[in-house]
């Protein structure tokens, strides 16, 4: 026998009695595993390490009994080493979602629970795991989702009822709440009594029975202190059924007693963003992000808190967090579009308003508010392709006939603008600015009547200070200083502050000779352009 | 079409000859604007500073002169120079002290550097200049603005230069000076200086901003942002000294209004030079002439300081002249990028109404950033046309702004009669130009063909000589006037001109344009008439005079109380 062939049938031998010990010896580890000696499964399972090839059992096996030990950073370790060999090992990321979940990291612990309740069968109990973790991060549609998949393999299960039930009052289904919390006291699985009252108080409120309502709602507060989740689900109740003003305090005390609890915090930022008190709910709002960096909701509430304020600077930061939680959110969209384009970024909007465009392209507002950002750009021949756009889909809407009007004016074309201001116009009469648009059009193509004659018609609309001044403008061209003299002297105590309306009435003083007057205008002028703003 | 010095005659008598026949062309020639650099020989680049622009001392520029300065019939050529900061910071290790120049133009369509000859090198950073004969000796002299004292220079006669600047009392104080022009404000017969003030920047701390321009990062920021330096009045004494008269004539640049151009002008009819400036970022000034040495600013009510819109416009050059033939001179402003060009039309009495948009200079003119500008007959139709010179300030704009660039083309638009305007620069062969960054400019007939030129100083590249071939295909006529009880130049003459139908104003000038000074002759374009029926004159001195049936198509030299002369 050749020496190579030797040394071949010796390796072969080996082998084979190696693969023989490991099986028995794994078959043991398992026997230690049931009996719940995870010391004994782990020096059984380190037995094997040195002598063998990587195996991915052996190393979840291993990764499991450490998890056990609860030395979880040397079983986290195991399990990814095991998912090194085999990605597709779902146990062994059922456990490093477990891991994630121990140690507070929802983000992580989805991330890996996501798999295993897609799985068929689902791996363990990650169905339920992951709808609790959207619950508790407030991402709310895959809650609802998750949620809903774990009811129908445990139906019995009343946590699942009452988690559920929560969700569909968060998004205001007010019946199918009710439904499931009935299931779940049925299932006797939370404080039956509280939830007796809460439904109670959720079917007082649908009878405008305030007053009854506000009683449970006092006896909530003032009461022997309760689950904080229970005075977040009355909350919810009276924030559903339109009153917010009096769900601030459940939410706040629900807060108050638990900091960590995410819904405690978001609904109170959320009822006091609807109680109009915008700036007090960024706190809660912030508080909430901080237990859940993700969630769409409490980064869009946020970003809302913040614009409702006009500070579009910080609102752009949770916009952000929102979109990229749902990208397909028009509204989301818009508003974060709006807040670069105020906050002097509007390149930034261009592609997400192109993207809603093609998504929706039947939403104008989202047309105009891409040519404001395309002519803030500087892009002004690309807003004008997206005027005419909107005057092909829209034809019927003056505001886009306005839209493309303007975008010509704003390059210089009035006299290609005119008879767009006037269609505009046209289809919305009540509308001072089209009549604005459309006379200073014609005055810059030096059609002083026409032009004077739409100014007059947009005074009688709205005696505004700049159809004023247009007037005035092309009654000095015309030469009819004495009704320039007359409508600008009337409008002055009511524009006294207008520095253009001064400068045109020196402009008409000086036409007619009254040269004092001129220089006391000119003065005035000087005077109000000199003050600080 | 060039001309050619050996075939100009000396200037004629009542019999003015015509100067070639030659020139006459077909009415149907296409009027071009050919790049005549090269030929003439004028390569030196126009230094502003570093190529990068961090301060806004090295973004504005510089202008132009034409003056004929050894009277020899042919206008030469002054262009004011920039420096760099180094030099001006005495770093001469880093930058070479840069110099301004004097082209003498050898009548065939090149020219001769003279500087040194003539002593004219100025050496500093220039900005702006005007020619005229201030002592009224015969020869023409020259004002240089600079960054620091301004310069006068005094001709000898001889083609050399004495700087008299100390001793004239024209030096001023060591600041930004832009924009002059001559003029006999008063009436004595003798030249008074107005030169504006820019602003104040610390050359020796220079301090690197940055600033956000439409979303670009830039570094020359300002005007706004830095104090002004003031404007000030010269009264010229008759003895070769000048008097700041600044608070005496009520001329006060209170506010400290970032000054550029500037121009005297009788703007309300009143036969008595008034002053306008051109406000970079401010309120444009009208300075009204009161008769007494006195001034009143009546821009406001006059309807110049401010656009339509009653915005304050960052004006850098001042076009002057009566484009509707209706005998009151109007006014064009250059001004920045995004807003238009402003055409302010004389009403009367020195009131006047933003024709901009109606006259179509408005539409054209948005996306540029304009300084050169002038009322040029370019064709010789009898009717006024505009040209304007343009470069962005900012070079970081450039592929970032769209039609927003830094290096911009010329605009000339076309007098259409009834007050309208076509920018026909792409017909006129301006478009087949490489664009540059343009700052001053100024109109002559250099070549004494009978049409005008234009020359355009472009910021870190040599200039433009831009020749008129074929304008002189209408007739025309083009004339010197010489003072006697009236200053030598005849600047603020005022002289009518009728041929047929066609009646035409102009006045004797200097300044306007941006901070350069154009061809101190007047020239009109007479279209189809052969001839001049009438030209009526009036003299600043008060004196009217007329000339009847004057031939087209020559150069001719009239006196004070002469008439048409053969020698000056």
């Amino acid at each position: 026998m050749a020496r190579s062939q030797c040394l071949l049938i010796c390796a072969l031998l080996t082998i084979s009695a190696t693969a023989q010990d490991i099986s028995s010896t794994l078959h043991q580890a398992r026997l230690f595993i049931d009996q719940g000696d995870f010391e004994k499964a782990l020096h059984a399972l380190e037995a094997i390490k040195p002598e063998s090839k990587p195996d991915p059992e052996i190393l979840y096996l291993r990764g499991y009994v450490l998890y056990r030990l609860q030395r979880l950073p040397a079983a986290a370790q195991e399990l990814k080493a095991a998912l090194a060999i085999d990605p597709q090992h779902l146990r062994s990321k059922y456990i490093l979602g477990r891991i994630a979940q121990s140690g507070n990291n929802p983000a992580e612990a989805i991330r890996w629970f996501e798999p295993c309740a897609s799985a068929t069968p689902p791996i363990e109990d990650a169905v339920q795991r992951l709808g609790k973790l959207y619950w508790d991060t407030g991402q709310f549609k895959p809650a609802r989702a998750w949620t809903e998949k774990a009811i129908a393999a445990t139906p019995w299960d009343g946590s699942l009822h009452y988690r559920l039930a929560r969700i569909y009052q968060q998004s205001s289904e007010q019946k199918l709440a009710a439904d499931e919390f009935a299931l779940s006291v049925k299932a006797k699985s939370a404080d039956a009594g509280a939830v007796q009252k809460l439904m109670e108080c959720a079917h007082l409120l649908s009878a405008n029975d305030a007053a009854a309502a506000g009683k449970i709602r006092d006896e909530f507060l003032n009461g022997p202190p309760l689950d904080p989740d229970l005075l977040v689900a009355l909350g919810a109740t009276f924030a559903g059924a339109g009153q917010p003003d009096q769900a601030v305090d459940l939410f706040k005390t629900a807060a108050q007693r638990d900091p960590g609890s995410f819904q405690a915090n978001f609904n109170l930022g959320l009822a006091l963003l609807n109680v109009k008190r915008t700036a007090d709910a960024v706190g809660p709002l912030q508080a909430s992000l901080q237990l859940a960096p993700s969630s769409k909701e409490a980064n869009a509430a946020l970003a809302l808190a913040f614009v409702l304020q006009d500070n579009y600077k910080d609102a752009v930061a949770p916009l952000e967090a929102a979109s990229a939680a749902d990208p397909h959110d028009k509204k989301l969209a818009g508003l974060l579009s709006v807040a670069y384009y105020r906050t002097g970024a509007p390149a930034k909007a261009i592609p997400i308003l192109r993207n809603s465009i093609q998504a929706s392209p039947d939403d104008p507002r989202l047309y105009f508010l891409l040519m404001d950002c395309l002519n803030a750009a500087e892009k002004q021949q690309e807003a004008l392709e997206i005027a005419d756009q909107a005057v092909t889909r829209f034809p019927d809407l003056s505001q886009a006939w306005l839209g493309k009007a303007q975008q010509l004016a704003r390059i210089g074309r009035y006299h290609d603008a005119s008879p767009l201001f006037a269609k505009a116009a046209a289809l919305a009469p009540d509308r001072v600015e089209p009549l604005l648009g459309l006379a200073e059009a014609q005055q810059k193509d030096g059609a002083y009547e026409e032009s004077l004659a739409t100014y007059q018609r947009a005074i009688q609309l709205n005696r505004d200070v700049t159809a004023v001044l247009g007037a005035a403008r092309d009654l000095i061209f015309l030469n009819r200083l004495a009704e320039a003299r007359t409508l600008l002297e009337q409008s002055v105590p009511e524009h006294a502050d207008s520095s253009q309306l001064h400068l045109e009435l020196s402009r008409v003083y000086a036409r007619i000779g009254e040269k004092q007057l001129a220089e006391e205008q000119t003065r005035i002028v000087q005077q109000l352009r000199t003050q600080p703003e | 079409m060039s001309g050619l010095k050996t075939s100009i005659p000396i200037l004629c008598a009542a019999a003015v000859l015509p100067l070639l026949f030659a020139f006459q062309k077909p009415a149907v020639t296409p009027v071009v604007y050919h790049d005549a650099t090269a030929k003439s020989g004028i390569r030196v680049p126009i230094v502003s500073g570093g190529k990068q622009k961090n301060y806004v001392l090295e973004v504005n520029g510089s202008g132009v002169c034409w003056l004929d300065y050894n009277n020899d019939g042919w206008m030469d050529l002054y262009l004011v120079n920039g420096s760099t900061l180094e030099a001006l910071q005495h770093k001469p290790q880093t930058a070479p002290a840069e110099q301004s120049y004097l082209f003498r133009n050898n009548g065939d369509g090149t020219f001769t550097d003279v500087t040194r000859a003539a002593g004219v090198a100025a050496t500093g950073w220039g900005f702006g200049c005007a020619a005229a004969d201030y002592d009224n000796d015969g020869n023409t002299d020259l004002l240089v603005t600079t960054f620091g004292s301004n310069i006068l220079y005094h001709n000898n006669g001889n083609g050399a230069f004495t700087d008299v600047s100390a001793k004239s009392g024209l030096a001023g104080d060591k600041i930004w000076h832009t924009g002059a022009a001559f003029a006999d404000y008063d009436g004595d017969g003798l030249l008074d200086v107005y030169i504006a003030g820019y602003l104040d920047f610390d050359i020796a701390h220079p301090e690197l901003k940055t600033c956000d321009y439409r979303g670009v990062k830039v570094h020359a920021c300002g005007p706004l942002g830095y104090k002004g330096v003031p404007d000030a009045l010269y009264h010229n004494n008759g003895d070769g000294t000048f008097t700041n008269v600044t608070e005496k004539a009520k001329v006060t640049d209170r506010p400290l209004y970032f000054g550029f151009s500037v121009v005297f002008e009788d703007l309300d009819g009143d036969n008595r030079p008034d002053i306008f400036v051109a406000n970079d970022s401010n309120p444009n000034y009208f300075y009204r002439n009161r008769g007494d040495g006195t001034f009143e600013e009546s821009a406001i009510a006059s309807g110049v300081a401010y656009n339509i819109d009653g915005k304050e416009m960052s004006s850098m050059g001042v076009a002057v002249g009566d484009y509707d033939n209706d005998g009151r001179t109007d006014l064009f402003v250059t001004t920045f990028a995004n807003d238009n060009y402003v055409l302010y039309h004389n009403d009367g009495n020195g009131l006047f109404s933003d024709v901009s948009f109606p006259s179509g200079v408005g539409e054209p003119t948005i996306s540029f950033l304009g300084w050169a500008a002038f009322f040029l007959d370019f064709d010789n139709d009898g009717l006024k046309d505009l040209f304007a010179a343009n470069g962005h300030v900012y070079p970081e704009v450039e592929g970032r702004l769209g039609r927003e660039t830094y290096r911009q083309p010329l605009l000339l638009f076309r007098n259409q009669g009834h007050g309208k305007f076509r920018e026909v620069g792409e017909a006129a062969g301006l478009r087949a130009l490489p664009p540059h960054s343009a700052r001053g400019g100024a109109y002559c007939d250099y070549d004494n063909d009978g049409d005008l030129d234009i020359v355009v100083s472009n910021i870190d590249e040599p200039p433009q000589i831009l020749r008129n071939d074929g304008g002189n295909s209408g007739h025309w006529l083009e004339m010197k006037l010489i003072g006697t009880r009236s200053n030598r130049d005849a600047i603020g003459a005022l002289v009518k001109i009728r041929s047929g139908e066609l009646v035409q104003w102009d006045r004797v000038r200097t300044g306007g344009s941006y901070i350069s000074g154009n061809d101190p002759r007047l020239h009109f374009g007479l279209g189809a008439s052969a001839s001049a029926d009438v030209i009526e004159i009036r003299w600043p001195s008060g004196a009217a005079e007329t000339l009847n049936n004057v031939p087209a198509n020559r150069i001719v030299t009239i006196k004070e109380g002469t008439g048409v002369v053969t020698k000056p």
